[in-house]
């Protein structure tokens, strides 16, 4: 699999394209991609300024897309973000736009909790440096998020999102978490998009070159495409997808999937059925039919462009 | 070292089977005479690095030539000029992904240079998950390209032009590598990475050379370096490098040296601060590192090193040829007067500047609570160091750790703010004028501005 790709898209010269027959690829367009509109109600809660605090998960069982959690094998780090010129609801924007930069994060410290499912606001770290953290937790000092993932890379993974509030007067010193099902709420639309329609002596190669605005409204960049996937559902309709989206893979019949490393093209017949890796045999016309491209580094985890396909002859 | 320096310069430029030859030109498959020489077999191919062209041509006697491109028939760039001989290999660097390439030949056989016609290529695309900061700003051309090491959500060094494209860039493979530093070589053939430690043991720390063009990666075992390296003239490699001892209580113990390490794989310490330093007063303090060095370049001029250790929160100057200490400034072993100005506080990057003075980012401390570049007026035999300029973002950020400075000849200077991502340009006055943002999850450690990849010193 890795070679056809690498083929396809590492050493391909991208003029190749040009000398293409339009028809010699699936193309998937603006005009096809779905759309995705995510809110974050991310819980708050007040602690005393300047000074140490707990944070528990060990009862939060569901995560933020509702997905259930085990508060010890699924947490591997504990991220805490200062946000120091940001409100909580422009974090909360900012996050499910995708429109945050480094440097709106003044500070970001972690904890990698093993099997322990609590931490303290002095057990957090920098690398190798321990800063005193408590004297800039003060009332007024911006926004501080705890983001609890799965995985230990910087903003990927989020499992459980938690405002922790620094107030002065405040005598609350520790927080409990328990469930993450209303912090997520979204709108999807799969129904209004047009379908990619495929002819059945189509070659599978996928062409994503006029894909230029991802499902969330924001410019595709082409290197954050790190997967491309094929979803098959034998028995369901798409309005039934579209109220289940966050549960899509799970749903699915079946799956398929490769790592994408480079271009605007992916060789469908080369992606490997998750479960068996057995090759894609192609489409066909039973059923629903999705194509995904995933970004794995994104910290929004809705797909960078999904549409469906259907059998046109 | 040798064999491995050796290998890396030798080296095939490419892997053939990866690189398409689309060169398009007029005579691309002809032969066509230029003064004296036949020229022939001009082929360009995408490097394992697709930002990077390889160029080939021969010439039916002894030639030298090079090539000038750039992004339409005016070019712009050349490149060095190849050995006398008939077979001639350049790289194309410094060109986005994804963009067209005009390039013409240009050969020499003793009677002057002689152009071939135009020739064009289309560089590839940029794998998946490399990271694209965002510029904003305009500025001189204090400088053309900068090699940034990224950390975080993705460890990665890119080299970036002046409007924040990519122009090369290479994901390293090194399992719980910790990438501290990527400087391109002063020969302009490779870059140069230090990782400090893999999965967090010092032993393992590793240094690698990755070829221009992307084909051959050099890994050279550096045990117990950390932090920081540089390059002296000669190709010698610097580098702060730790070595561990036992407290009076049997606890392991750390301090810094200065190691470089030469070209026939040689090891000199320069300096250690076990033996410069009195560690007695650190003996019951937790750090496992005592000194922390955390930042080191080499000072041409006055063939000196400076050493910033950020436990102690002192920066020396090292002299190199006897290894003793001439100086010290800022933290705990402080010689200087700062005359009631704002002392630095656990200082990272820094430049003794050619008029003598120190630029410095100056971490600061929570207590104080922002960060800032601050350049000192330094009257070396009178101890008096005099803050003369210093430049506090607005708003302001406080960098727990790295953060690079940089001073141009036109007084402008690049503020590196590495884990916050951001690297700004501001005049003299502490307007910025540039700037470059990462996106969320990624930092960067110290940078290099570079003028060129071409006619290196």
């Amino acid at each position: 699999m890795l070679p056809s790709l690498l083929a396809a898209c590492v050493g391909g010269d991208p003029t190749d394209t040009a000398d293409v027959p339009a028809r010699a690829a699936i193309s998937f367009a603006n005009e096809n991609n779905f759309t995705f509109e995510g809110l974050l109600n991310i819980p708050s809660f007040a602690v005393e300024a300047t000074t140490d605090f707990s944070l528990s998960w060990a009862d939060l069982d569901k995560d933020l897309q509702c997905h259930d959690l085990d508060p010890v094998a699924d947490i591997d780090n504990v991220g805490l973000m200062a946000f120091p010129y940001l409100t909580e609801a422009e974090v909360e924007d900012g996050l499910a736009r995708d429109s945050l930069r480094q440097v709106d994060m003044g500070v970001y410290l972690n904890y990698e909790p093993g099997d322990a499912t609590e931490f303290l606001l002095s057990q957090v770290s920098f690398g190798g440096t321990d800063p005193d953290i408590e004297p800039l937790f003060e009332d007024g000092s911006g926004s501080w998020l705890v983001v609890l993932t799965t995985g230990t890379g910087v903003a990927l993974g989020s499992r459980m999102l938690v405002f922790v509030s620094p107030q002065d007067g405040e005598d609350n010193h520790a927080v409990s978490v328990d469930d993450g099902c209303a912090l997520l709420d979204y709108t999807v639309s799969l129904t209004t998009l047009t379908p990619v329609v495929i002819a059945a002596d189509d070659p599978l190669t996928l062409d994503w070159s006029q894909l230029t605005v991802t499902g969330q409204g924001s410019p595709l960049d082409p290197t954050k495409v790190s997967k491309v996937m094929v979803a098959y559902f034998a028995d369901t309709d798409v309005a039934s997808l579209e109220a289940q989206f966050l549960d899509l893979e799970s749903l699915a019949t079946t799956t398929w999937s490769a790592p994408h490393l480079a271009g605007v093209q992916a060789d469908l017949g080369a992606l490997l059925d998750d479960d068996d890796q057995s090759p894609f045999p192609g489409f066909d016309d039973t059923g629903l039919w999705l194509v995904a491209l995933v970004c794995d580094s994104c910290p929004v985890p809705a797909p960078l462009g999904l549409t469906l396909v259907t059998s046109g002859g | 070292m040798r064999a491995a320096l050796a290998f890396l310069l030798l080296a095939a430029a490419c892997d053939p089977s990866l690189a398409d030859k689309d060169v398009v030109g007029t005579d691309s498959d002809d032969e066509a005479t230029l003064g004296d020489a036949a020229v022939s077999d001009v082929t360009a191919d995408l490097a394992t690095i697709v930002t990077v062209v390889v160029v080939r041509w021969k010439t039916d006697v002894e030639a030298t030539g090079h090539v000038e491109f750039g992004p339409d028939e005016t070019y712009g760039i050349s490149t060095n000029t190849t050995a006398s001989g008939t077979s001639h290999e350049v790289f194309l660097v410094g060109t986005a992904a994804d963009t067209l390439v005009h390039f013409r030949v240009v050969v020499d056989t003793g009677s002057g240079p002689t152009p071939t016609s135009d020739y064009t290529i289309t560089t590839g695309p940029l794998p998946t998950g490399t990271p694209q900061p965002v510029a904003s700003g305009t500025m001189a051309d204090e400088w053309q390209f900068m090699v940034l090491p990224t950390q975080g959500a993705v460890a990665a060094v890119t080299i970036v032009n002046q409007v924040g494209d990519v122009v090369w860039y290479y994901r390293p493979v090194v399992e719980g590598g910790n990438l501290m530093r990527a400087l391109l070589t002063n020969d302009r053939k490779a870059v140069l990475l230090g990782h400090a430690g893999t999965q967090g043991k010092l032993e393992d720390s590793l240094l690698q050379y990755i070829s221009i063009d992307g084909g051959t990666v050099v890994d050279i075992p550096a045990p117990f370096f950390d932090h920081d390296l540089d390059e002296l003239p000669d190709g010698t490699v610097a580098m702060i490098s730790v070595e561990r001892r036992t407290r009076p209580n049997g606890t392991p113990w750390e301090a810094d040296r200065i190691v470089e390490l030469a070209a026939d794989g040689t090891e000199t310490v320069i300096w250690n601060a076990w033996e410069s330093l009195d560690s007695t007063p650190y003996v019951d303090q937790p750090a496992p590192n005592w000194t922390h060095g955390n930042g080191l370049d080499y000072w041409a001029e006055e063939d000196a090193y400076l050493i910033s250790l950020k436990e102690i929160g002192t920066l020396c100057k090292v002299n190199r040829s006897t290894g003793e200490i001439e100086w010290m400034i800022d933290g705990e072993l402080n010689e200087f007067d700062f005359g009631g100005a704002e002392v630095v506080q656990l200082q990272h990057q820094f430049e003794l500047m050619p008029n003598g003075n120190l630029l410095l980012f100056d971490n600061g401390t929570p207590e104080r609570g922002y960060s800032r570049a601050v350049e000192l007026e330094l009257d070396i035999d009178a101890r008096i160091a005099t803050q003369i300029w210093e430049y506090i973002r607005t708003p302001p950020l406080l960098v727990f750790a790295k953060g690079d400075v940089q001073r141009f000849d036109n007084g402008n200077t690049l503020v590196t703010w590495s884990p916050n991502g951001e690297i700004q340009l501001v005049t003299p006055e502490g307007l910025p004028v540039w700037q470059l943002n990462a996106e969320l999850g990624q930092g960067y450690t110290f940078v290099q501005p570079v003028d060129s990849f071409y006619n290196a010193p």
